[in-house]
């Protein structure tokens, strides 16, 4: 009953929970082939929803850019725009809510349901840690697969903002590349990228830690999923304003 | 006498409710000790402290010669090793084999060779007579299958205890047979101490001698089945031979059904 309305309860066990996850990752038996299965279902499967969105968010963001650059006669920015935009910010938000609202239901609905039918008492009944088997794969999986596959969707914007730059504002091809790739410094890729590996994280540990504990038997993996998901969004973009708000400003002093 | 597990006024509150109340229960080496009792009686409660996935709030329990009952979950798994335990859902992981859930624990243990896990996978299916289906998942097994696969995943590991919850629970009168007669061959091969929790009065005469009944919390009776017979305990009585209100359910049902057919007889208004 306290732990239902205590939240530093729960807070100390997503704590606990990750802390868990963290430590499988250092110990043996090394979960290669769980951890790869997991890249595998993560990767491949969200390949297609991130490229389609990177590239059609990119090329509506183009033209909106356009539009607005436009009256101060400065349309030819709109190339360093777009590669900064989504590299920096929008790229990293975009692919990490897609995969949270993909995968992150699906983690905790799974677990959820491995509860609800008594598999995790089964695995804790043979001796064996079901965080750092089940929560962990996930946990490296999603920590690596969430930059590549923002790496992809940032690739795909600028591919779809060369496309209309191209075909629809008439520009020159290669002086569009060149002032989209130019235009980025290593600390943006390193922003870029710090954002994913954040995100991956908490999508892992937050819809692993709802699948958990969820309770209230097999009507418990909806509410797990939805809880899953929404937390875990919640998360990543909290913290992506708190990085964004932190790291420029060292950035900007290298 | 060295007892395998024993129970000692253990309390549980789970909510607001005793789960149970001053529990008093021991397991010999070798036995096999049925624990009966309706269902929310608390009978699968007590698999679960044997397990240590709950903790009891007084009492005590000890399991071979350790007090288990206020141990943390690093200090349980020198204990979980010696024991296995079948799920009433049976609990085969979906994701993985037959095979793959036989062997599950043996792998993770990290300890023998693949042909020593890979041998020890057969024997156990073939124990439960499924050595067929080796490479088929458990969405493809029926009910009765998933049990026996649950079983051998028990045997496999070579245990000391298993505990059964419910194992003839949702199956047919076949499969209940088989489950039982293979619960019984485990107990006449000796070297394996069992608890089985059932609300099925037939399987537990099948498999044990000696039976504890459980109700409302409490064991009401820890006996052989003569003195089952002659007990004249009103909560034994009540497990034997269930009372149903049957009035109380009719006046319900017709009360209902007046209910029902008013608004036609009156023309469909209400």
């Amino acid at each position: 009953m306290l732990k239902e309305y205590f939240p530093l309860f729960l807070v100390r066990e997503y704590f606990q929970l990750t802390a868990k996850a963290v430590g499988g990752v250092f110990s043996r038996p090394l979960r290669i082939q769980d951890t790869l299965y997991q890249m595998d279902l993560i990767g491949s499967g969200s390949l297609p929803l991130v490229l389609v969105a990177g590239i059609t968010t990119g090329m509506a963001l183009t033209i909106q850019g356009a539009y607005q650059l436009s009256p101060i006669g400065a349309v030819h920015q709109v190339s360093k725009l777009i590669s900064l935009t989504f590299v920096r910010e929008v790229g990293p938000v975009l692919a990490a809510i897609m995969i949270t609202g993909r995968v992150g239901s699906a983690i905790a609905a799974e677990l959820a349901s491995m509860k609800a039918t008594e598999q995790i008492d089964a695995i804790r009944a043979m001796g064996i840690d079901p965080i750092t088997t089940l929560v962990t794969p996930r946990l490296i999986a999603c920590v690596l697969m969430v930059p590549m596959l923002t790496v992809l969707l940032d690739a795909a914007a600028m591919a779809g903002g060369w496309l209309i730059s191209v075909l629809y504002l008439g520009r020159d091809p290669l002086f569009h590349w060149v002032l989209s790739v130019g235009v980025l410094h290593w600390s943006d890729m390193v922003l870029g990228l710090g954002k994913p590996v954040v995100s991956g994280f908490i999508l892992a540990t937050v819809s692993g830690y709802v699948g958990l504990t969820v309770s209230g038997g097999l009507g418990g993996i909806g509410r797990a999923a939805t809880m899953g998901m929404i937390s875990a969004s919640l998360l990543i973009l909290a913290f992506d304003v708190i990085i964004t708000m932190i790291v420029p400003l060292k950035t900007l002093a290298w | 006498m060295w007892v395998v597990i024993e129970f000692s006024d253990v309390w549980l509150k789970v909510g607001n409710h005793d789960t149970l109340k001053g529990i008093n229960l021991r397991v010999w080496p070798g036995g096999t000790r049925v624990i009966l009792g309706l269902s929310g009686s608390g009978k699968s409660t007590i698999l679960k402290l044997i397990l240590g996935l709950l903790k009891p709030d007084c009492g005590t329990i000890r399991i071979g010669d350790r007090i288990v009952t206020s141990m943390t979950e690093q200090e349980w798994e020198p204990i979980r090793h010696d024991m296995s335990m079948v799920f009433q859902g049976s609990a085969l992981f979906d994701s993985l084999t037959v095979s793959g859930n036989v062997g599950y624990r043996l792998r993770e243990a990290g300890i023998l060779k693949e042909a020593e896990i890979e041998e020890r996978i057969w024997k156990s299916l073939c124990f439960v007579g499924l050595e067929g289906t080796l490479d088929m998942m458990p969405s493809d097994l029926s009910g009765g299958m998933k049990k026996r696969v649950a079983i051998a995943r028990a045997l496999a590991w070579g245990p000391k205890i298993i505990l059964y919850d419910e194992p003839t629970g949702e199956l047919d009168p076949v499969n209940s047979r088989i489950v039982s007669e293979l619960i019984l061959r485990l107990h006449k091969q000796g070297g394996v101490s069992q608890v089985v929790v059932t609300h099925d009065l037939d399987i537990a005469r099948r498999v044990a001698v000696r039976f504890a009944i459980i109700n409302e919390g409490r064991i009401v009776f820890d006996g052989k089945e003569d003195a089952l017979r002659r007990s004249t305990d009103p909560n034994v009585r009540a497990f034997m031979q269930p009372e149903v209100d049957i009035a109380g359910l009719d006046n319900e049902g017709q009360r209902n059904k007046n209910r029902d057919i008013a608004p036609s007889e009156s023309g469909g208004q209400v």
